[in-house]
C-alpha cells in the first residue's frame, strides 16, 4: 500500500506543530489504511520534528516515524482506543529515536575501532547554528530518559501527565527526572565551553 | 544570560523548524494486512494450545537472532547508492541550491545532490525567496528575494532583491553578495511583475521575464511581456518588449505573457554560447518556446527572437480526448548546446470529459525537439500513470545535449490517493493543490533515478510567482 500524504497545514503550529489532539480523525468509520494515514497527514510532520530533534538528522527522522505508522498499522486491529493513537505513535517514535541512537552508538564504537571518523549528522549544524547545535549535542549526551523527558517538557511542552503515558513512569519520576535532566545539561553545557 | 531551560527552548524549535510543514515524505504502509487478533486471539482462535508456548517461544529465539545480526550489521558499511544510482548521480552536478517553504523565517542552504544533505547555508536575509538560479561550475547561484510582498497580489518586481551567492565547494563556504543595479533598475516599474530569472552559464550575464499587471490584480493583465538582461560585470542592461501588434487577447486573462513555471521550472533558459536566450509564451492557447539572440541589434522580443519550437493548443490535452503530445509543466528547456529543446509531455490514453477531475490513463514522460525545427527528436522516457488534471512534470535541469535530466514528476507506477486540480485549465487559473507524489529524480538513458530530495507538496497558486524547487548549476 502507497499513500500519498497531505500536508494538514491548518494544524501545524509555529512551534513544535505536534497538538496533543489533533483534528478529528474519523478513526472508527475507516478502514485501518485510511484510518492511519489521516493520522500520518495530521500528524507527519510534528512527529518528524520530535524526531529531527532527538536524532539531529532529518532522513533518519524520516524514516523512525514511518516505522511508527507502519507499526501503528499492523497494530490497529489491537488498539482498543483509537482516540489514543498520537499518545501510542508519540510513544513508539520515542522508542524508535533511542534504538537509533544506540545504533549509531555501537556504529560510532566500530568506526573508532577501525580508526575511521564517523560522519556524523552535519546537515541539522549547519542550518541551525553552533549555539544551537552545542544544546542538542549536550542533549544527546543524556540518559536516554533524561533526554526524552527534556524534549517531551521543553519542545512539547507536555504536561507531567502526559509526558508519564508517553514515557510509562510514574508524574513523580518525571519531575524528579526533569530536574536531574536539566542538571546535567546544564554541567555537559559547561564542560563543552 | 539564558537560562538552561531557554537555550534548550531555542534549540530544540530550531531544529524543529528546518522541518518545513508541507514537507512530510509520502507514508508507505506494509503490503501484509493489519492483525486484527493478536497472536494469543489467533492461539485461541487455532484451538490449539502448542501454539500458545511456540509462538512466544519463536518470537524470543526471532529477537535473539534478530539482536546477534544487528549487532554484525552494525559494525559493517552499509552501502549508500547502488550502481545504478551511482552512475546517475556521476552525470549531474553534486550541488544544487534550495530553501525551506515555511515557516518562515526559512533556510536556504546549498546541499549535496548524493544525499539531499545541506552542505552549507546561505545566509540570505529573511523573506520570500521566489526565484533562484545557477550559473555552470557549480558555484555560482543567483536568488531573488521579494521583501513587503503585498498580500493577494501580484508580486511588483519593484520588491525583488537580487543576491549573487558564490559556494566554494572546498572550504565548504558562501559569500553572499547583493545585486543593487538591478533591484534599482526594477524598482521604477511598480507595475511588473516577474516570471522567472536566468544566469547566464559564464555567470556574467542575468536575465529577467516580466510581466505586466494592474496594481491589485491578482492575475496578469494584457500588457506587454519584456525580458532585462543585465550585466553583472558592468551594470549595463538591455530590454527586449514584445509588440502590442503581437498580442493575442483572450477571454478572462493575459493571453500573452512569458510562463510562470508552475513548480519551479525555468521561464528562461540559456545556452552554452552566453547569447542565445530561450524563453516559454503564451500566445493565448499556444506555447512557444523562442529563442533571444542577446548579442544582436534590437529590442523587439518578437522580430528580434526565432520560434523554436510551438505547441498548438496549451489546453488541447483537455479537448483532444484522444493521442496528442501536449506540455505539460510550461517548463521547455533548452539544452545547453542550442540544438535541442527538452519538455515534460503528455498522451492522453483515455478521456476525461470537461475541466472535471476524474482520473483517466495518461503517458507521461519527457521528449526532445529540434530548437531548430520544433519537430520532435526523441522520446527520453515515457510511462503510464492514472490521474487527470494538475499532473506537473518538469525538467529542471539538462545535460549539454539533453540525454540526461533531472526532472520533476510521477514515477511509474505510483498511484493517487488524492486528486485536486491545479494549474492552468481552459486559461482559467486552478490554485489548488495537486497531492500526486511526484519524484525529483535523474532521467538517463530511459532510467528514472529517485533522487533523496523532497519534492513537497505542489499546488504554488501560479500568482504567487513561487518556485520553491531546487536549482542545479548549468553543466
Amino acid at each position: 500500500v502507497d499513500v500519498t500524504a497531505k500536508a494538514w497545514q491548518g494544524t501545524a503550529t509555529p512551534g513544535h506543530g505536534l497538538q496533543a489532539t489533533g483534528p478529528p480523525i474519523d478513526a472508527g468509520a475507516a478502514s485501518p489504511a485510511a484510518a492511519v494515514t489521516a493520522l500520518y497527514e495530521a500528524h507527519a510532520v510534528g512527529l518528524i520534528r520530535l524526531a529531527v530533534v532527538l536524532l539531529g538528522d532529518r532522513p533518519a527522522a524520516e524514516d523512525v516515524v514511518q516505522e511508527a505508522f507502519a507499526g501503528l498499522y499492523r497494530r490497529w486491529g489491537q488498539l482498543r482506543d483509537q482516540s489514543k493513537a498520537i499518545g501510542y505513535l508519540r510513544s513508539a517514535v520515542l522508542n524508535q529515536c533511542r534504538s537509533e541512537l544506540r545504533r549509531r552508538r555501537r556504529s560510532d564504537w566500530a568506526a573508532r575501532r577501525a580508526v575511521v571518523t564517523p560522519a556524523g549528522p552535519a546537515d541539522l549544524s549547519v542550518l541551525i547554528g553552533a549555539e544551537h547545535s552545542e544544546v542538542l549535542a549536550a542533549l544527546r549526551t543524556l540518559p536516554h530518559r533524561q533526554r526524552d523527558v527534556l524534549v517531551l517538557r521543553f519542545y512539547l511542552e507536555l504536561p507531567d501527565p502526559d509526558i508519564a503515558a508517553a514515557m510509562s513512569i510514574s508524574p513523580g519520576t518525571v519531575r524528579s527526572t526533569t530536574s536531574r535532566a536539566l542538571a546535567a545539561l546544564g554541567r555537559a553545557l559547561k564542560e563543552q565551553q | 544570560v539564558n537560562s538552561v531551560e531557554d537555550r534548550l527552548r531555542a534549540a530544540t524549535r530550531a531544529a524543529a523548524n528546518t522541518m518545513a510543514p508541507e514537507s512530510a515524505p509520502p507514508l508507505r504502509l506494509p503490503e501484509d494486512h493489519p492483525r486484527r487478533l493478536g497472536y494469543r486471539g489467533w492461539a485461541r482462535r487455532s484451538g490449539h494450545r502448542w501454539t500458545r508456548l511456540a509462538i512466544p517461544l519463536g518470537a524470543a529465539a526471532a529477537v535473539a537472532a534478530l539482536v546477534i545480526s544487528s549487532v554484525a550489521v552494525g559494525q559493517q558499511q552499509r552501502p549508500i547508492v547502488s550502481h545504478a544510482a551511482a552512475a546517475a548521480l556521476a552525470k549531474v552536478p553534486p550541488y544544487f541550491l534550495t530553501t525551506g517553504r515555511a515557516p518562515r523565517p526559512q533556510h536556504a542552504w546549498i546541499a549535496a545532490t548524493a544525499t539531499g544533505r545541506a552542505v552549507a547555508p546561505v545566509p540570505v536575509p529573511a523573506g520570500d525567496w521566489v526565484l533562484y538560479t545557477a550559473a555552470a561550475g557549480g558555484s555560482t547561484f543567483v536568488m531573488v528575494t521579494a521583501y513587503h510582498r503585498p498580500s493577494g497580489t501580484l508580486l511588483p518586481a519593484s520588491v525583488l532583491r537580487f543576491f549573487l551567492i558564490r559556494f566554494r565547494p572546498g572550504h565548504g563556504t558562501v559569500s553572499l553578495t547583493p545585486v543593487t543595479g538591478l533591484a534599482s533598475l526594477l524598482r521604477a516599474e511598480p507595475a511588473s511583475y516577474s516570471t522567472g530569472v536566468a544566469l547566464s552559464p559564464d555567470g556574467s550575464k542575468l536575465a529577467v521575464a516580466l510581466g505586466v499587471f494592474s496594481p491589485g490584480q491578482t492575475v496578469p493583465s494584457d500588457g506587454v511581456p519584456r525580458i532585462v538582461v543585465y550585466d553583472l560585470d558592468n551594470g549595463a542592461a538591455r530590454s527586449w518588449s514584445w509588440p502590442v501588434s503581437g498580442l493575442r487577447p483572450r477571454r478572462g486573462m493575459s493571453a500573452t505573457q512569458i510562463m510562470t513555471p508552475l513548480q519551479g521550472g525555468h521561464a528562461l533558459s540559456w545556452a552554452w554560447d552566453n547569447r542565445t536566450l530561450a524563453f516559454q509564451l503564451r500566445l493565448s492557447t499556444d506555447l512557444q518556446v523562442r529563442l533571444l539572440d542577446t548579442s544582436a541589434v534590437g529590442d523587439d522580443l518578437q522580430a528580434d527572437s526565432t520560434l523554436g519550437m510551438n505547441s498548438p493548443g496549451f489546453d488541447t490535452w483537455r479537448h483532444a480526448g484522444g493521442r496528442a503530445w501536449v506540455p505539460v509543466g510550461n517548463d521547455a528547456v533548452l539544452t545547453p548546446d542550442g540544438h535541442r529543446i527538452v519538455m515534460a509531455t503528455m498522451t492522453t490514453v483515455a478521456h476525461a470529459a470537461g475541466q472535471s477531475p476524474r482520473p483517466v490513463q495518461l503517458r507521461i514522460g519527457f521528449t526532445e525537439f529540434s530548437a531548430r525545427t520544433g519537430q520532435p527528436l526523441a522520446n527520453l522516457g515515457a510511462w503510464r500513470i492514472h490521474g487527470g488534471l494538475g499532473q506537473v512534470s518538469d525538467v529542471l535541469w539538462s545535460s549539454p545535449s539533453g540525454r540526461t535530466l533531472i526532472v520533476l514528476t510521477r514515477a511509474p507506477g505510483a498511484p493517487i490517493s488524492y486528486f485536486r486540480s491545479a494549474g492552468i485549465i481552459a486559461g482559467q487559473i486552478i490554485a489548488g493543490a495537486a497531492h500526486y507524489r511526484e519524484t525529483i529524480a535523474v532521467l538517463s538513458d530511459g532510467n528514472l533515478t529517485p533522487l533523496r530530495i523532497p519534492a513537497g507538496y505542489l499546488g504554488q497558486p501560479f500568482y504567487n510567482q513561487v518556485t520553491g524547487y531546487p536549482v542545479w548549476p548549468a553543466p
